[in-house]
């Protein structure tokens, strides 16, 4: 079963579900797809590691084929390619590897060459694998990552993806083709406008979810009255505790710390995945 | 010769642009016939690579010159290769003050970019 966990807005807790959901059961692999600020990390002893490159196809230009004629620039949607008066200039940066200009090119100037956009780290966390990947500054999308990190783990039996904030298409690639969406919410309106957005994302592509309400007791009855409303689970719910922001702030799994999170992490895999799961 | 300043506004009076590839306008001087006139700069609604667009829109617009504040790498680049030189307005307010103080040689051209602040 993959289960992702996601949140529309940051900062709800996606990443410190994450890794106590992982510490507390018994089998199963963690990634973190949020590539540009990959944080999961921190919070194990990770001392032996496996480093994979991940690369990226970006346009050359054969000057001496190409006419000028504009027509890759006016296709790339992203700026990366512009023709100008006398050359063709590449952002490889920006490429997003569509890989369009090459059919759009008529004199076929255009062949590719391969740039690093990103790694991915291979852990062993108490004999379960743990894996994250990080985007190289500059790089503007992390999906081909998320995409190698979704591949390398396809076979896992329990797999949990602590996805990216937000709902663009780091956010779609992570829960594409999961089996349940675990959403982190907050109770705040920030919270609550976030969440239907990833509401909506995930109807759209069908995928089957529940909520847990994080940081709960705070902010407003807004997020219960719209749960209701849009006849969606509430899991579980995790109150907001100072101490609890302290336990993760200094990279410890707050379910070893305190008896009720982990009653509440517990909670959680009992619910969505059974009882026999718990570590 | 085409000259462009970046702008906020349509008109030689309104205030200049800080922003270069996200500005609203390019207000644009023709020292042939003397006439201000203004294109819209749609380069500001792109998710990247607004700089590199930007300059293609001055390119097609036949400026050869622009006004404006410091650019980024990408601009930089852009500009150099479609042959158009970028001169700092400084403490211009408007696109018609930064024409003066181009026309009056008052300004210096740009010829390197801001620090990335990513990189």
């Amino acid at each position: 079963m993959k289960i992702a966990l996601l949140s529309g807005k940051g900062g709800t807790g996606k990443t410190n579900i994450s890794v106590n959901l992982f510490e507390n059961l018994k089998n199963a692999t963690l990634i973190d797809t949020d590539v540009e600020e990959p944080n999961s990390h921190l919070y194990f002893d990770t001392k032996i590691s496996k480093t994979i490159d991940v690369t990226k196809k970006y346009p050359i230009i054969d000057m001496s084929k190409c006419t000028l004629c504009g027509k890759c620039g006016d296709f790339c949607n992203f700026n990366a390619i512009i023709p100008t008066k006398k050359k063709v200039i590449v952002f490889k940066d920006l490429c997003h590897e569509c890989l369009g200009c090459k059919i759009v090119c008529e004199e076929n100037a255009i062949s590719f060459d391969d740039k690093l956009t990103g790694k991915i780290f291979n852990h062993t966390v108490d004999n379960k694998q743990f894996l994250y990947g990080d985007l190289e500054v500059g790089e503007v999308s992390g999906v081909k990552i998320i995409e190698k990190l979704r591949e390398i783990t396809k076979d896992e039996n329990i797999l949990l993806i602590d996805s990216p904030p937000g709902t663009s298409c780091s956010a779609v690639s992570s829960v594409s083709e999961v089996d349940y969406a675990i959403v982190i919410a907050e109770p705040t309106p920030f919270g609550v406008s976030d969440l239907k957005m990833v509401v909506t994302m995930l109807r759209d592509i069908n995928i089957p979810f529940g909520v847990v309400i994080n940081k709960a007791f705070t902010g407003s009855k807004e997020i219960y009255d719209y749960l209701v409303c849009e006849n969606i689970e509430l899991i579980e719910e995790i109150k907001f505790d100072k101490e609890f922001a302290n336990i993760s702030g200094s990279g410890e799994l707050i379910s070893k710390k305190s008896v009720y999170f982990k009653e509440k992490i517990q909670n959680i895999i009992r619910k969505v995945l059974g009882d026999e799961y718990v570590s | 010769m085409k000259i462009a300043v970046t702008s906020v506004g349509k008109t030689e009076q309104d205030a200049v642009s800080e922003r270069f590839a996200r500005c609203n306008y390019f207000v644009i001087y023709d020292s042939e016939t003397l006439v201000f006139s203004a294109v819209e700069n749609i380069a500001k609604e792109e998710g990247s690579g607004a700089g590199n667009k930007a300059v293609k829109i001055l390119s097609d617009n036949e400026v050869s010159i622009v006004l404006g504040p410091k650019v980024g790498p990408n601009a930089l680049e852009a500009l150099d290769a479609f042959e158009i030189k970028i001169y700092d307005f400084k403490n211009a307010k408007t696109p018609q003050d930064a024409i003066y103080q181009y026309l009056g040689k008052e300004l210096e051209t740009i010829t390197t970019p801001v620090k990335n602040k990513h990189k």
